[in-house]
This record gives structure tokens, C-alpha cells and sequence, in this order.
């Protein structure tokens, strides 16, 4: 009985989500492209909803993904292993997101694609990398226990290397080369009320979708976990009756 | 036993293993030095420029050897079920880390005590003074790299496809490391006063800190069976 009212809940709550994310998407990327050129970029500012909002989805999906790894690492339950392996791969689409919309929105206001100095931009890259790391990891392990136990330590450790290499190329840059030109950070695009009001909606918007991407992978991967359950069984059912007969 | 015996025991074994095999050694020694010998050609004949280069280098030849090293530690760990049987003695899962960090250890700082005053010579640099700072670059740099690759090393153990996920694994966490350690050798080698090497130490002594009391806490997690 409460598993099928888990389930009638699941089956609503769910599309809402989709839904309202893409209704709030819309309107964001309505006044985004609205909104007047800016002074200093022009059109350039246009992205800045889409890569901000995507950079905010794959940090919160990395922090979502460290603390349920360290949650399941004290409670072992295999429902937040599922759920933190999940977010990481929600994380590495959005970041993916990121640094491709960043690189093009880097070519004209700093001059060129990619920056090394820049702590935002290289800690963005490791990040993707440790991830990306922990998901190959988990591909390996067959052993549902030591794969859980293993992603969630790399996440726990990945998390306390973030501050670590934002201050290391922090310092890198500032300490040896000129600091590298931000338009952004000079005059803030965000002055623009048409890009200010979509930047607003962009982010709860992309918040909602992360909650949306979030149930439907996680639903995805107990459905996967039940299956691989039941093939067990099947199977031990099949060399029980083979052994009697 | 107490954990601090069980810790000294256990790099013993490892040194021991590897005074006899030179199994660890030989291997990351020779590769190290390729890596600084393609390098040397790829950067082309100019000594000036071969000069300004060696630093990073030094630092991506120890990077490198690091790693293999560290594939290496749990190699006679994982035949017939090494690890299962050390796991079971009754000393806290914390101290086989740390031995196992300092067996890691004594073969990486021997190799840098070869592999340094070689790549120095090889490029024609010459230290003037600091020699303490640049001691202090080498022992921390080495330690932050071992630190992190012996327990990602441990996290792996028996994987297909080990070699190439180590790296994955590694590179993006001491990322600090590299960047410290060549920019306090860059100062020392070229005296320039613009550069902050006892700085970059602190950051490398903080790196090693933290990272020595995270891996230490998170292994017992990483290994339980």
C-alpha cells in the first residue's frame, strides 16, 4: 500500500517539476532576449542567464553529490548512493553546459577561449575531471557494495580539494601575470534590468530542473537496481530447481 | 601491536620488498628519466629555453613517476589476497595508510634524490643558495603526490584498466602540488625576488596537512570489505 502511494505521488510531483522549470525557463530566456544590448558587450550578455544558471546546476549537483556520498557513507543505505551517483551525472552534462557556453562567451571579452589563470575556469575543469573519474570508477566495480563505498569517498575528497585548487590558481594568477580582463567584473552586465530579470528567473528555473533531472534519474536507477535484484533471484531460482530436478 | 608499530612494521616490509625486488625504483627511475629526455626534445636545442622549462620539467617527471609508483605500491598487495590478509591484523585500518605511505615515500624520495641533481645538470641549471627552501620544495612536493596517489592507488586496487584511471583520478587533485612546487623552484633557481617561495611552501606544507588528515580518515572507508 505506501509502496503504491510512493509510486501515485512520484507519478505527479515529477512532471510538475519538468513542467514549471521549462514555463520558468521560457519566461527567463523571454526577457534575456528582450532585454536591450548592453553597453559595454552588447549582445554578448545574452548568454549569461544559460551559463551562470548551468554553472550553478553543476556546483549545487557536485555539492548534492559530496553530501550524499558522505550520507550514505553513514547511514548505508543504498538509495543515497543512488541518488549521489545521479547528481554527478546530472552535474557533468550542466558543466559540460558551462564551460562550453563560458568558452564562447570568453573568445570576444577576453580574447581567447580558454584561460589558465582564471580559478573559476580551471577549478570548473577539475571538478568535471574528478567526476568523471568517480563515474568510470563506479562502471568497474561490479560489487553494488564496494562501488557505493568507493564513488562516495572519491566525492567526499574531490569536495575538499575545490576550495584548495581555487586558491592555488588563485594566487598563481594574481601573484604573477596582470590580472586577466573581466569585463564582467568592471561594469556587472547585471545592471541591465532585462538581463537582470532573466539571470533571477534562469536560476530558480534551472534549480527547478535539477530537482526534475534529479527524481526522474534517481527513480531510473532504483528501477535498475530492482531489475538487477530480480535477475538474481531469477537466477538462483533457476539453479535451485536445476539442482532438485 | 600499537598502531604506531603496525605503521613502522609495515613500511618496512615495503622497503625491505623493495630493496630486494628494486622493483618500484627501476621501473619510475627510467621512465622519470625518458620523460625528462623527450621533454629536452621537444623543447628544442635553445639552452636558454631549456633553462627556463626545466622546473616544470623536474615537477612533470616526478608528477608522472608518482603515479606509477603509486600503481606500484599495491602491486604485491593484490596477489593471492595480500590486502584481505593485512586487513585482517588487528591494528587500526588508518596505520596500514600511513605504512603504506611511508613505503611509498622512501622509494619516491630516493628516486628524486637521483632523479633531481640529474635533471639540474642535464639543463644546465645551477642553484645559488636557498638550499634549504629548495630541500623543503622537493620533501613537501614529493609527500603531497604520494599522499593523494597511495590512497587513490588503494581505492583501485584489482580494476581493469587501473593504469589509465589512476591518472584521472590523481592529476585533478594535485593540481595545488604542481603548481607550488614549480613556481617555489622557478624562484629559487632564478633568485627572483618577485616570487614568494616560502609562500608557495606554506601552501604545499597546508596541501600535505590536509590531505594527509583527509585520506587518512576517509581509507578505512575505501577498503572495508
Amino acid at each position: 500500500m505506501t509502496q503504491k502511494q510512493s509510486i501515485s505521488s512520484a507519478s505527479w510531483i515529477t512532471p510538475a517539476l519538468g513542467y514549471s522549470s521549462l514555463a520558468v525557463l521560457l519566461v527567463a530566456f523571454y526577457f534575456t532576449f528582450t532585454a536591450a544590448p548592453d553597453v559595454l558587450q552588447g549582445y554578448l550578455t545574452r548568454i549569461l542567464p544559460v551559463h551562470v544558471g548551468a554553472s550553478w546546476l553543476a556546483y549545487l549537483a557536485f555539492g548534492v553529490t559530496a553530501v550524499f556520498g558522505l550520507t550514505y557513507l553513514i547511514s548505508r543505505r543504498a538509495h543515497w548512493d543512488r541518488l549521489s551517483a545521479s547528481s554527478a551525472e546530472i552535474g557533468i552534462v550542466f558543466i559540460v553546459l558551462s564551460l562550453f557556453s563560458g568558452a564562447l562567451w570568453g573568445r570576444p571579452t577576453w580574447g581567447a577561449y580558454w584561460v589558465w589563470g582564471d580559478a573559476r575556469l580551471t577549478t570548473t575543469a577539475l571538478m568535471m575531471m574528478v567526476y568523471i573519474g568517480m563515474l568510470t570508477v563506479r562502471g568497474m566495480l561490479n560489487d553494488s557494495g564496494r562501488r557505493a563505498r568507493v564513488s562516495a569517498v572519491i566525492a567526499v575528497v574531490a569536495s575538499v580539494g575545490v576550495p584548495i585548487n581555487y586558491m592555488s590558481v588563485y594566487w598563481w594568477n594574481t601573484l604573477h601575470q596582470t590580472p586577466t580582463l573581466n569585463l564582467a567584473t568592471q561594469r556587472s552586465a547585471l545592471q541591465n534590468p532585462g538581463i537582470a530579470i532573466g539571470f533571477a528567473l534562469a536560476l530558480i528555473g534551472f534549480t527547478i530542473l535539477y530537482a526534475y533531472l534529479l527524481r526522474l534519474r534517481g527513480q531510473l536507477a532504483r528501477a535498475q537496481a530492482d531489475l538487477e535484484t530480480r535477475e538474481m533471484d531469477m537466477e538462483l531460482r533457476g539453479t535451485l530447481t536445476g539442482a532438485t530436478s | 601491536m600499537s598502531a604506531w608499530r603496525a605503521v613502522w612494521t609495515i613500511a618496512l616490509k615495503d622497503w625491505r620488498i623493495e630493496g630486494r625486488a628494486r622493483d618500484v625504483l627501476m621501473a619510475t627511475l627510467f621512465f622519470a628519466g625518458m620523460v625528462v629526455m623527450i621533454l629536452a626534445f621537444a623543447f628544442g636545442p635553445e639552452s636558454s629555453k631549456l633553462r627556463a622549462a626545466a622546473p616544470g620539467i623536474l615537477w612533470v617527471a616526478i608528477a608522472f613517476a608518482s603515479i606509477l609508483a603509486a600503481s606500484r605500491a599495491y602491486g604485491s598487495e593484490a596477489e593471492d589476497g595480500a590486502l584481505e590478509t593485512l586487513l585482517l591484523y588487528p591494528v587500526p585500518h588508518e596505520a596500514i595508510y600511513l605504512g603504506k605511505l611511508l613505503g611509498n615515500l622512501g622509494s619516491m624520495l630516493l628516486l628524486t634524490l637521483i632523479l633531481v641533481p640529474t635533471t639540474l645538470l642535464l639543463y644546465g641549471v645551477t642553484l645559488r643558495g636557498q638550499w634549504l627552501e629548495f630541500g623543503l620544495t622537493v620533501t613537501l612536493g614529493v609527500i603531497g603526490f604520494s599522499i593523494v596517489a597511495t590512497f587513490q592507488s588503494a581505492l583501485t586496487v584489482g580494476l581493469r584498466a587501473r593504469e589509465s584511471l589512476l591518472p584521472l583520478l590523481i592529476f585533478p587533485i594535485v593540481v595545488p602540488v604542481v603548481l607550488a612546487a614549480v613556481k617555489a623552484t622557478v624562484g629559487i633557481v632564478t633568485l627572483d625576488p618577485s616570487i614568494d617561495v616560502w609562500g608557495w611552501l606554506r601552501l604545499l606544507l597546508a596541501f600535505d596537512v590536509i590531505y594527509l588528515v583527509t585520506c587518512t580518515l576517509a581509507f578505512p572507508y575505501a577498503v572495508e570489505s
